[in-house]
């Protein structure tokens, strides 16, 4: 036989999901997905599953019994727990709105639309399309990956900090001062908040003419303004169109950490500019780029080797010029493997210069170049320099100019590979 | 649409951009041309907008060229789907909607089941399509207070729209009539109306 859990009591709402049904929002189908995402990777990653694995989103209590062989479970990432037959465990509520608990392999419920998490707006998805119950059985699947970990994985929801936005899309539909008054204002997640939405109140956004509009595409985050004065922050099942214009969104970084709040919980909005988002983002997804270690060194020079020797013929006494113990190491670690490193030279003519950006080819394109050149930039700006300056490789030099890096001067050639001048001024 | 010109698009969140819709453009087109990106996640076509949405750490690249291209290409060729519902009209809101178009109900009805539909939107609900070509004289603001629930199957009218609810639900459209042996949204297919089908009421007596 194998295991199971058994469904003991329940009070208050349970629900299988997961990462929730991509592709799908033009049939009208919303986004889905935890509503804390942070908490359902934690307790995957604690037990060795893909991060995305189908757990249960408690908001309430439960109580969970193992059947057949033993079951390892996750509650929010704590250290794995071993249940055996007969044995239940008892899930209070905790810090948090909702909490996860995930079992080693994911519980096995069928995919529905591209998705096993529960739609119940739809009545699919999950188990039957519904909450647990008392009774129910749930069969646990074989998505494991990894060993567990023993330590367990924790996750910071940050609930004093102000949740951070971008203004827009619709800022001229309202009144001039809307967004000061959002950015200066204190807000009070509502009881009735819900996976639909996170309601809040505070005072009203106010609409410029105030009627409602066509339908207009809906992402999470987005905030409307209603007409009874509540804001709504969209959630994960939210309607994927709707009437009401949207003043400012919820980073995706922090949309987890807004839906964590509890009821009576109190809300602050900051603005922040694309690139901090970004950047935030690549965080949440377990990105670090910081100072290399001593330690760290022999790591950045194999990788280099990797992209530049063998990845692109450069003879290896060219990549090694001599020059490195006179560089600032940086690395860009994803989960605690080095995806990429970057070194920062200040040349004889005293000019700070970027140079041996290099990113694991199969991490590319998810940002990590960028984030490394950030980092760059700001040690090069905090030593005094008004401006970094590269030599890009001809491939990459869109790369650098989307970065904000002006070329001068005609191409030349540097081990072989076809470069230009760039620089950039720090501000 | 002249060649090429797209505005950049607005950031709406850090994970999603919105484009005003190219006039005069096919929304399935500009669907099906934005879906094929690989980075891209969702996208949502209104009849005034263009929503993609995407992982802030992989933004996709080079969309607005992309949406460029199908504008220009309009959708002149595509084979269209034609769906035929067959209808009932015995909604609780016929003989209100027949009061305020001033026409007799059987005229309501024979006015509906006359005309030809295209999905131009599938929102508010999943599987919700609304659809345009709703006969003028049809045209009616919503219910000045929505139903607390209309059925799974009903055929309802709003505006210029028509449309059949997928789910029980809250609803402020005029419930005219029932679909028959019509699933709006399955666990199978999701929506059974896609942006861009042909829809023809069939009436069944």
């Amino acid at each position: 036989m194998s295991s199971r859990l058994a469904v003991v009591s329940v009070a208050g709402l349970v629900l299988v999901q997961d990462a929730g049904r991509p592709g799908r929002m033009h049939q009208g189908i919303p986004p889905g997905g935890a509503l804390v995402p942070e908490l359902l990777a934690a307790a995957n990653r604690a037990l060795g599953n893909p991060p995305d694995a189908a757990a249960l989103e408690i908001a309430g209590g439960c109580r969970l019994a193992a059947e057949g062989e033993p079951v390892l479970l996750s509650l929010d990432g704590a250290p794995p727990r071993r249940l055996a037959p007969g044995d239940s465990q008892e899930i209070r509520p905790g810090a948090a709105r909702v909490r996860y608990l995930a079992q080693r392999g994911g519980v096995d419920v069928p995919e529905v639309l591209g998705g096993r998490g529960t739609l119940l707006v739809a009545a699919l998805g999950g188990l039957d399309g519904r909450a647990l119950r008392r009774g129910d059985r749930l069969a646990i699947g074989d998505l494991a990956t990894r060993e567990p970990m023993t330590e367990g994985v924790s996750v910071d929801l940050a609930p004093e900090a102000a949740i951070r936005v971008l203004p827009g899309p619709d800022l001229e539909r309202f009144e001039a001062d809307a967004l000061e008054r959002l950015l200066t204002a204190e807000f009070v997640v509502s009881p009735a908040s819900d996976r639909v939405g996170t309601r809040l109140v505070g005072p009203p956004l106010a609409l410029r003419g105030a009627e409602r509009g066509g339908s207009l595409p809906m992402v999470r985050g987005a905030i409307q303004g209603t007409t009874g004065g509540e804001a709504i922050v969209l959630g994960p099942d939210h309607p994927t169109t709707g009437g009401y214009p949207v003043l400012v969104t919820v980073i995706r970084a922090d949309q987890g950490r807004l839906a964590a709040r509890r009821p009576g919980a109190r809300v602050r909005f900051r603005a922040v500019s694309l690139e901090q988002a970004r950047a935030a983002a690549g965080a949440l997804a377990g990105r670090v780029v910081r100072r290399a270690t001593p330690e760290e060194l022999p790591s950045c020079l194999a990788l280099r080797h990797e992209v530049f020797v063998q990845g692109q013929g450069v003879p290896p006494a060219l990549e090694i010029d001599g020059l490195d113990p006179t560089c600032s190491h940086f690395v860009a670690l994803e989960v605690g493997e080095l995806v990429g490193t970057a070194r920062l030279r200040i040349t004889d003519g005293g000019q700070a210069k970027a140079e041996r950006v290099a990113v694991r080819a199969t991490a590319r394109g998810r940002g990590i170049g960028a984030a490394l050149m950030h980092a760059l930039e700001e040690e090069a700006q905090r030593r005094g320099f008004s401006e970094l300056r590269l030599h890009a490789q001809a491939s990459v030099i869109a790369f650098y100019e989307g970065l904000g890096y002006a070329g001068e001067g005609p191409l030349f050639h540097e081990a072989g590979i076809p470069h230009r001048a760039m620089r950039r001024a720090l501000t | 649409m002249s060649a090429g010109v797209l505005a950049d698009p607005t950031p709406f969140g850090d994970a999603a951009w919105r484009w005003p819709r190219p006039p005069e453009s096919d929304a399935a087109t500009l669907l099906a041309a934005l879906r094929a990106h690989p980075r891209v996640r969702d996208v949502v076509v209104t009849e005034a907008h263009v929503c993609v949405t995407f992982d802030p750490a992989r933004p996709p690249l080079g969309l607005g060229e992309r949406l460029a291209e199908a504008a220009r290409e309009g959708g002149g060729d595509r084979a269209l789907r034609e769906v035929v519902i067959r209808v009932r009209y015995d909604g609780p809101d016929l003989e209100e909607v027949a009061a305020r178009a001033g026409l007799p109900p059987e005229e309501v009805v024979a006015r509906h089941a006359a005309a030809s539909y295209r999905v131009a939107l599938v929102g508010f609900l999943p599987g919700f399509a609304y659809l345009r070509g709703l006969d003028p004289r049809l045209e009616l603001p919503r219910r000045a207070s929505p139903r607390r629930r209309v059925a799974a199957g009903a055929l309802a009218i709003a505006g210029p729209y028509a449309g059949v609810y997928p789910l029980d639900s809250p609803g402020g459209w005029h419930w005219i009539g029932s679909a028959l042996g019509f699933r709006a949204l399955s666990p199978e297919q999701g929506s059974a109306l896609r942006l861009g089908d042909r829809v023809r009421f069939e009436r069944v007596a």
